[in-house]
């Protein structure tokens, strides 16, 4: 049994499911009852939260396997609403793929629950959502990138370990997403 | 024969090449320490206002800031940009407030709506509407608040400082660093500005399409 079919049981087991769960162990049936806790969480788009700048760097400088598509948005900002869509459309496109979307909400902290939340369960549940909570923007923008003058939406596409770095400065639509992130595979 | 050609060809190229030179941009946008043209826009109560008229015949700079009313940014800062006004209009500082938004794009933004807010929160400061989006563009203001301090010198106006207002949006920490308050009062204390530049988050301006 390799690892990705136990991990996809889980979602719904049955006896034989359970069986073999027994056979493979402790750790399996605890990691399994984990998983099943954490569903529903994870249905309720409810997986944002609030972080701050050392969790951002760490986001930044993720070199696992895969593409991470880093989208700097907010509520308030209309260019990023309209292109939220296509993002959401190419997650989908690219489920399955070593493709990660991290959607960095730059709404403010006191409008986490009251607006951020709701937006995202209507808009785009299931999403991993953070809103990062610096709003002393002088002090962190030019790390993320020198050339960022501040506006939002930007996207950055990285692939750390393909060493693949790039930069979209403004608004995007889905064929320009698109070879965005197939160029950065 | 073949040469003719490829002198034909070469031209062509260099055609070419300067149809896209022309084609580039025109560069805009003041930079630190650049000369400000003046402007002249309508205020909110009707009136057109310039840096330049008898008013500010004393004034010894100007806090200029472009703003709206729409954007959650500019909003948090209403209350700071008027008590900047109270403080600096007496020192020779006035702030002069600028809308650069298209309000076909942002009807929040219209100059009904202006006039509106200004009466609300009770502006003492020009509130004026950037109808052509010309003195925005010139400025080189990409942001909902954009703020810059422009000090005369001999007759013309520098830019002393391009960037936020300060950095706390939220209001929250106890000690700010106050970008705008910190240029003006050295620029009173006749020196020079030590963070001339910084970046201003907010909201796009929504630019005629």
């Amino acid at each position: 049994m390799n690892h990705s079919l136990i991990t996809f049981d889980w979602i719904s087991p049955g006896f034989p499911e359970l069986a073999a769960m027994f056979r493979h162990g402790f750790f399996s049936i605890l990691a399994g009852v984990l998983l099943f806790s954490m569903l529903p969480a994870i249905s309720n788009g409810q997986s944002a939260r609030i972080i701050h700048w050392p969790e951002m760097q760490t986001m930044l400088a993720d070199s696992t396997d895969s593409l991470t598509v880093i989208n700097f948005w907010a509520t308030w900002c209309k260019p990023c609403v309209q292109e939220l869509p296509y993002f959401e459309k190419a997650r989908a496109a690219f489920a399955g793929k070593p493709v990660r979307f991290r959607y960095i909400s730059l709404d403010f902290a006191s409008d986490f629950k009251s607006r951020l939340l709701p937006f995202i369960s209507r808009k785009m549940p299931g999403a991993q959502v953070y809103l990062l909570d610096e709003t002393d923007y002088n002090a962190w923008i030019d790390k993320v990138e020198p050339t960022w003058g501040g506006s939002i939406p930007i996207t950055l596409f990285l692939n750390n370990p393909k060493k693949i770095r790039k930069f979209a400065p403004s608004e995007l639509g889905y064929e320009q997403l698109i070879q965005n992130i197939s160029s950065s595979l | 024969m073949k040469m003719k050609l490829r002198f034909v060809a070469f031209l062509f190229a260099i055609g070419l090449a300067g149809v896209f030179t022309a084609m580039k941009p025109l560069e805009h946008g003041y930079k630190v320490g650049d000369e400000a043209a003046d402007f002249e826009l309508k205020n909110v109560d009707g009136n057109m206002v310039s840096m330049g008229m008898m008013k500010y015949s004393s004034a010894k700079g100007f806090i200029v800031v472009f703003t709206c009313n729409h954007c959650p940014f500019s909003v948090k800062y209403e209350d700071r940009i008027i008590a900047l006004n109270k403080k600096y209009e007496s020192l020779g500082y006035p702030l002069i407030a600028i809308n650069p938004n298209d309000p076909e794009r942002e009807p929040d933004d219209s100059f009904d709506n202006m006039q509106k807010r200004a009466k609300e929160k009770g502006f003492t400061f020009p509130y004026l509407i950037d109808e052509t989006q010309r003195t925005s563009y010139f400025f080189g203001a990409e942001r909902t608040p954009h703020a810059y301090v422009l000090k005369k010198d001999a007759g013309k106006l520098k830019v002393a400082y391009i960037g936020a207002i300060d950095d706390d949006v939220q209001n929250q920490k106890e000690k700010k660093e106050k970008y705008v308050e910190v240029a003006v009062d050295e620029l009173l204390a006749g020196k020079p500005v030590t963070k001339s530049l910084t970046k201003a988050v907010g909201c796009a301006i929504k630019w005629k399409q």
